[in-house]
């Protein structure tokens, strides 16, 4: 992190000839954020996946061995085949993730010896859970693999429990981000440049309106601005993330972090099973359901599991139309481009507003470059495997593109952002203890419930309503 | 009007604290959906003397060297 000072300062600069002349040394980590912030090592691990996915196939091969999944199964028995026949598969996986997680959380400073007996049991878990998820009637009893991942992971926390040094294996965004670049390589750039504005356009109406609910319903409850702000923050931006960087910008008290952490949890999984459940009642359009989860979740993690979740249903449930992958892009564009890349500025424009309306005193003014040093970096490895991949698309036609392509380039990757996936919503489910959650207090939870209904009601009426010929329009 | 020099920003105060591992013990709940790893938080981190959770370029009169 940033340097010590080697020897302490004890007076004030009476001057600013003082203050302007004082030795300055690195505040911040700056670019040492390459290794330091997890973001840089999931743009790493994701690009680096695609580059050698690309370099095996222009030489005639392809990663597929190494992305392997369970197949398609009914009896027991042929469950057992399908596991036991790919076995050395599996373990080289494993032992590529293993590989590639430890190095990059090594750097970040965690414990191995805490890491790895961590992850082994989380890829033991996921190869059950994908293995469930694979079973010809799932579906019938909505054993979604997002949903098992969650719910199983729930079970467990909330019951007997794990060892607290587990959690060194349980990195929720780290899986997350790795898995959204990995995404990027299935989503044709073309498609963020024609649905992108709208995806801004749509996420800003709900952003905005959902921040000035939240922070006015909490004002009239009497709570102070720096906490409604967090929870708006929180409620429109994007969830703890969101909050966290608002929290920071406007010196918030240290108890009004977990208190929004506690909300965004608390509705995020509700969120995670109503909204794919409401899509399916209505039998929405895969796409549409998938922007509609994207402005009404609140983070990136919770709603991948629902935008998965209901994606899967296509092809397998009657009367649920649209692609499967439709539904994660349209998830995609609009949380990840519409929200997820304005939380800088968020807490820009709200460090302003605290240091020039609220808390008039002594203390630095926020600089521009605050935007850049919050901007969720993995969004430009997302762009990134997109444009590369696109490129590669390009140069094939159609018919090319699904014989080759597909399945010897697109299809591994694909396969092994699932993977990302399912480590990530067990971990969500694993790191849900509902007992250790901060107690929020009634008003703080009315402030944020409000903002949560004209959330999900906007949401609904822009995606089902105002912009449905785009979101139903994806796979095109 | 006194003027900060900034050698004597929060960051270098010992009574702020940023360690993620530190702010992903205190804030419970944070790992589950957030990060302190993440690039969104910045250095931020909790001033003890305070008791706020602030961006680590700020500073105030309270400062007190870290050792």
């Amino acid at each position: 992190m940033a340097k010590k000072v080697k020897k302490a300062v004890t007076d004030y600069c009476e001057t600013k000839e003082c203050a302007d002349t004082a030795p300055e040394t690195p505040l911040h980590m700056g670019w040492k954020e390459l290794y330091l912030k997890e973001d840089w090592w999931a743009i790493y691990l994701g690009l680096g996946i695609v580059i050698v996915a690309y370099l095996f196939f222009v030489n005639g091969s392809t990663i597929k061995w190494i992305a392997v999944t369970p197949g398609k199964w009914s009896t027991l028995g042929e469950m057992w085949t399908t596991l036991s026949s790919h076995w050395t598969q599996y373990f080289m996986q494993f032992a590529m993730w293993l590989v590639v997680f430890s190095v990059s959380l090594k750097a970040l400073k965690f414990k191995l010896a805490e890491f790895i007996p961590s992850f082994i049991f989380i890829y033991i878990c996921s190869i059950i859970i994908i293995t469930i998820g694979a079973w010809e009637h799932a579906h019938h009893y909505n054993l979604e693999p997002p949903l098992v991942a969650l719910l199983l992971g729930m079970l467990i926390s909330n019951t007997f429990g794990l060892p607290k040094w587990m959690d060194a294996g349980f990195r929720v965004e780290y899986y997350i981000k790795t898995g959204i670049v990995l995404l990027g390589a299935t989503l044709p750039f073309t498609l963020v440049i024609w649905a992108g504005p709208i995806a801004i356009l749509q996420a800003s109406i709900v952003s905005i309106t959902t921040f000035l609910v939240i922070f006015f319903v909490g004002r009239k409850l009497g709570l102070d601005r720096k906490l409604c702000a967090v929870l708006g923050a929180g409620g429109s931006v994007c969830g703890v993330s969101g909050s966290i960087a608002v929290a920071g910008a406007v010196g918030a008290k240290k108890e009004y972090a977990p208190i929004a952490i506690t909300m965004v949890i608390l509705w995020a999984i509700v969120m995670i099973f109503f909204l794919p459940l409401a899509s399916r009642l209505m039998h929405l359009h895969t796409g549409i359901a998938g922007a509609w989860i994207g402005t009404s979740e609140f983070a990136d993690a919770a709603g991948f599991a629902a935008a998965q979740a209901y994606g899967n249903l296509a092809g397998t449930v009657p009367g649920i139309p649209g692609h499967p992958e439709s539904a994660v892009w349209g998830f995609t564009l609009m949380k990840v481009v519409g929200r997820d890349i304005w939380v800088g500025m968020w807490a820009f424009v709200l460090a302003i507003i605290a240091t020039t309306r609220w808390d008039v005193k002594e203390g630095n003014k926020p600089q521009v470059a605050e935007i850049w040093w919050r901007f969720p970096k993995f969004v430009i490895g997302f762009v990134i495997a997109s444009i590369m991949v696109t490129i590669i698309c390009n140069q094939y036609n159609f018919e090319e593109f699904n014989r080759i392509l597909k399945p010897l380039l697109i299809g591994p990757i694909k396969a092994l952002r699932t993977w990302a996936f399912i480590f990530c919503f067990f971990s969500i489910g694993l790191t849900t203890r509902f007992r250790e959650l901060a107690s929020t207090g009634a008003k703080p939870f009315w402030a944020f419930t409000s903002g949560v209904v004209v959330n999900v009601a906007l949401g609904f009426i822009l995606s089902v309503l105002v912009f449905a010929h785009y979101w139903s329009n994806l796979a095109h | 009007m006194s003027h900060q020099p900034r050698e004597r920003c929060c960051i270098r105060c010992r009574h702020f604290h940023n360690s993620p591992e530190y702010l992903e013990n205190l804030f419970k709940g944070f790992t589950t959906l957030g990060s302190a790893y993440s690039s969104v938080r910045k250095e931020d981190g909790v001033c003890e003397y305070h008791d706020i959770y602030l961006s680590a370029d700020q500073w105030c009169k309270d400062f007190a060297a870290a050792a």
